[in-house]
């Protein structure tokens, strides 16, 4: 309660920054904020701003746990449900013991040939989809359990923050939630000013809702 | 072999020669063989021995009238002929030939009638006989009920030898040499001196004699094809992508088209908006069919295109818009006033459930789409003076004539080209996509249509496959099952089937209570009662038909019974069995699977009999209940077929159907909100997975008299069998499908 009524003043007071015309752009900068020049308040903000894009399905559908089964969950499917066609992307994550997830969803060369507007056609990117590791599980997840769990170098890949940040930058799966094509919704805010909102999160000191 | 009287009796000849043994009143006329359809476009120097072979400048071809929806069809009808004529399966083409009564199916009639497949009385094979007319009036030639072999394997042997033999009779005229010196092999007919004279040059000649009838067919001992692996016609085509299936059939000059039909099937087009459609890229034309607008287009995609751009008004569903409905009316159809049939009475029932505890449940069973790889499609080109249409179906004579009344033609200006099926389950048994296309084709004179369903107009216009629910009381004494009762309601999909081809189902509708009534076992106080439930959602044949939903109805509430009585499944099942052969199968499975070996903790086993089709199948499945849900690890199936024609093709059949069985139980249904079918693509109506698949071991026993079909009789043991097993593995009692409602499946 008292972090959703920091996030609407911090909204309020740098909302426009947030919503960017182009969501993932061409020239993001992986800004750097002094340590200490985040307030806490502010942090928390930041995170919360981290949480909404974490939390969205786009996000968390892949962000699964250790069924290995994704998630089709937001307005474009009506109602959440695990994947259609009994699909299971297994403990590699990527379907190579079951079914491998490129075999529908398949790499394509750039962004613009993907034509992800086709209705009923998986959607696409430049690298090969699979699920997120799983011990980064969100779907479902609070934003405590989610807070701790970015910052936890056994659970996020052995990452500093900056490096969380940098590799938001970098996957292009990642970019896709941005720009996901068809009656999906897009993640919310900009891929830049969550980049940004997690830098500065870590420049308030990773502060943490409780529960 | 086969006995002579059988042989008359189901054999087509050609020519003058009439068939013995019109027993039925009044059946005379249709006891004699119909024209041969090949003699009217045969090539001047061709010749067509039997309606079955062709040959000429081409080279011989076989006329393989049953369709292949994959289970191998063509090359099992060509190996049954081929086995005859000496020829090899490389030598010979294979065609489907055209709609003709000659190929009307004689096995079909076997299912219709209402008596138990182990009831060879002479009762039985009389109504068996007068059915079996009741087809060939009506041109049956339909592949389905699992029919194809039994249907064949007398009359395409005897189509083989009778070709063979007046080969022979042809070289003897042309050479002097008498026929008792001749014999033949490998296409051809060979002297004694051992030069060989073709069929190919011999077709001219053997087309002026009188066609050689009176042949004997070959012992078993002398076979080189049958019961031995065959390279199927078809499977390097299939491997390599190159086999033309239906949906890929191209005719010169055609237009493509799509429909829109009201969702709630069957509902009425109350108008609609095409302006939006009509100036999209590609289209062609918009026009109006039965039920909803036909869009053609230059290619398929535009068509759907266009189609998805315009909107509707829809008119409400001829049946209940939500499922609670369809539950209510089946669960009302309990009563005495809808018993459709109670062919199963023995004991007294009644008695002996006043008499000891009784054990009671009721189980469900979802409507189920058909959903074949190939989505549906139908090319028809209409002139002034003839109809073609290229589709694959399993009805061409019902296409033939509904395209002839249609369009006003005779049935032979309508030229059916029967394609190949990219698989069916019962799908292709309706023929609403030809219709559609003709109304089409007719406003279009001269130009050829395809129409082809997108996958969610397929699956949201098929007629699925029957709900069903059953009731059953029973008792147990001394660790024994004594009183088993099970009353089964469904609405009737013979009727509804039979009705969308203006046909009339006479007597009961056999089919509500198929692969319930007519198990072999002995239970003391054991009553089978079918209730017609009033016709809900249009439904039609499914993969094994009624037997798909009562096999797991009743064999599960037999299932409970036997726990009940602390009795052991297997030998208890084994114990209430009185037919011979069917308790070999359940031997059979016992022995496969080791039964009673421990399978260590968190795993059980599951037991299932159903006999369908005239043919005992059981099944064994192993479970493990893991942290992730439940594995299915292990299947053993035997089935008594009376004799396996190619043992790799009949595994595959099996091994298909066990798949297809428990894929469907795992997480198939439709079910229908506002009217409208909920599961449009496989998304929502999910196969079994490579990685889910257990082993499957098969068995194929060759005890019975009579030669049975495989493509069906797999499916209705395998839901019950794995829910039998989930039983011993969990304690968890499913009572309705699909299981995932109560399981997760790893």
């Amino acid at each position: 309660m008292k972090t959703s009524a920091l996030a609407a003043i911090w909204l309020a007071a740098f909302g426009s920054v947030a919503l960017a015309a182009e969501p993932v752009g061409t020239d993001r900068v992986l800004n750097e904020f002094a340590e200490g020049s985040v307030s806490f308040e502010e942090g928390l903000a930041n995170w919360q701003l981290f949480y909404d894009v974490a939390s969205h399905p786009r996000c968390s559908n892949c962000h699964v746990g250790a069924d290995n089964r994704p998630m089709w969950s937001g307005p474009s499917y009506g109602r959440t449900r695990p994947h259609g066609m009994n699909i299971n992307a297994g403990e590699s994550r990527i379907g190579a013991e079951t079914l491998l997830c490129s075999t529908c969803h398949t790499d394509v060369e750039g962004m613009a040939s993907a034509s992800n507007d086709r209705p009923h056609a998986a959607p696409r990117v430049s690298m090969t989809w699979q699920l997120a590791p799983v011990e980064a599980e969100w779907f479902g997840k609070s934003s405590a359990y989610v807070c701790e769990q970015l910052k936890d170098p056994e659970r996020n890949g052995n990452r500093t923050i900056k490096e969380v940040a940098a590799h938001l930058d970098h996957d292009l799966i990642l970019h896709w939630a941005w720009e996901p094509g068809g009656n999906r919704e897009p993640a919310p805010h900009s891929l830049q000013a969550t980049m940004d909102a997690l830098m500065k999160w870590a420049a308030a000191g990773t502060p943490c809702p409780t529960e | 072999m086969g006995r002579a009287a059988t042989i008359a009796r189901r054999t087509f000849l050609i020519g003058s020669i009439a068939v013995a043994g019109g027993v039925a009143f009044g059946t005379y006329m249709y006891r004699r063989p119909g024209e041969n359809p090949l003699m009217t476009d045969l090539s001047a120097d061709g010749a067509a021995i039997t309606p079955y072979v062709r040959i000429d400048a081409e080279g011989v071809t076989l006329i393989t009238p049953r369709t292949d929806l994959g289970q191998g069809a063509y090359s099992m009808q060509a190996a049954l002929i081929a086995e005859e004529l000496d020829i090899e399966l490389d030598q010979v083409k294979v065609d489907p030939g055209r709609p003709s009564p000659a190929y009307y199916n004689t096995a079909l009639s076997e299912e219709g009638a209402p008596f138990r497949s182990t009831d060879d009385s002479f009762m039985a094979e009389s109504v068996r006989g007068v059915m079996d007319v009741l087809m060939k009036f009506l041109g049956m030639q339909v592949t389905g009920g699992s029919t194809s072999v039994p249907d064949g394997y007398n009359k395409l042997r005897m189509a083989g030898a009778v070709a063979r033999e007046t080969l022979k009779a042809a070289a003897s005229q042309q050479t002097g040499v008498p026929v008792s010196q001749l014999k033949t092999g490998n296409g051809t007919v060979l002297m004694p001196d051992g030069t060989t004279l073709t069929y190919m040059a011999l077709a001219p000649v053997a087309a002026k004699i009188k066609p050689v009838t009176n042949v004997e067919l070959r012992d078993p001992s002398e076979w080189r094809l049958i019961g031995k692996p065959m390279q199927r016609h078809d499977i390097v085509a299939k491997s390599t992508g190159t086999l033309p299936y239906g949906v890929d059939f191209r005719v010169d000059g055609m237009v493509y088209a799509t429909v829109k039909l009201n969702p709630r099937q069957g509902g009425a087009m109350n108008g609609y908006d095409a302006s939006a459609a009509k100036t999209m890229r590609g289209v062609k034309q918009i026009v109006p069919v039965s039920g909803g607008v036909g869009v053609v287009a230059d290619n398929t995609w535009r068509a759907f295109q266009a189609a998805d751009a315009m909107t509707f008004d829809w008119g409400e569903a001829p049946y209940p818009a939500e499922m609670d409905g369809h539950w209510e009316a089946l669960s009302n159809s309990f009563n005495d006033d809808q018993i459709e049939a109670r062919n199963r009475d023995d004991g007294d029932v009644e008695a002996a459930l006043a008499e000891g505890e009784v054990i009671a449940a009721e189980y469900r069973a979802p409507y189920l789409a058909h959903a074949p790889l190939e989505p549906i499609s139908a090319i028809v080109r209409v002139t002034d003076d003839r109809a073609d249409v290229w589709t694959g179906t399993q009805i061409p004579r019902f296409v033939q004539s509904n395209v002839a009344r249609m369009t006003g033609l005779d049935a032979e200006d309508v030229h059916i080209h029967v394609l190949y099926v990219g698989g069916s389950f019962g799908h292709r048994l309706e023929d609403e996509v030809v219709k559609q296309a003709v109304e089409i084709a007719r406003q279009m004179k001269g130009t050829p249509v395809k129409l082809v369903y997108s996958r969610e107009e397929d699956m949201i216009h098929d007629f699925p496959r029957q709900i069903a629910m059953a009731r059953g009381q029973g008792t147990v004494k001394d660790g024994k099952v004594e009183a088993y009762d099970l009353g089964i309601a469904m609405p009737s999909v013979i009727a509804s089937q039979m009705g969308r081809q203006n046909l009339s189902l006479p007597g009961p509708d056999t089919q509500i209570i198929a692969g319930a009534w007519d198990q072999p076992f002995a239970i003391p106080h054991y009553r089978m009662t079918g209730y017609r439930a009033p016709a809900l959602a249009p439904i039609s044949s499914w993969r094994s038909v009624g037997a798909s939903s009562n096999g797991f109805f009743h064999d599960c509430f037999l299932d409970e019974l036997i726990v009940a009585a602390g009795a052991d499944p297997l030998e208890e099942r084994i114990r209430l069995m009185w037919h011979d052969n069917s308790r070999k199968v359940l031997e059979a499975v016992g022995e496969m699977s080791n039964w009673g070996s421990d399978l260590g903790p968190k795993s059980g086993r599951g037991v299932a009999f159903c006999m369908s089709f005239g043919v005992s199948t059981a099944e064994v499945v192993e479970v493990t209940d893991t942290d992730d849900g439940i594995r299915i690890d292990k299947v053993y199936v035997a089935a008594e077929v009376g004799r396996v024609i190619d043992p790799v093709n009949f595994d595959n059949l099996v091994k298909g159907g066990v798949i297809w069985g428990l894929g469907h139980a795992m997480n198939c249904e439709i079910t229908y909100s506002d009217g409208v079918a909920e599961q449009t693509n496989f998304h929502a109506f999910e196969g079994m997975r490579l990685y889910q698949c257990p082993q499957i071991e098969v068995r194929g026993l060759e005890n019975g008299e009579k030669i049975r079909g495989i493509g069906e009789p797999p499916v209705p043991p395998a839901a019950p069998a794995l829910a039998n097993a989930i039983y011993a593995a969990t304690g968890k009692r499913i009572r309705e499908m699909p299981f995932n409602k109560h399981v997760d499946f790893v």
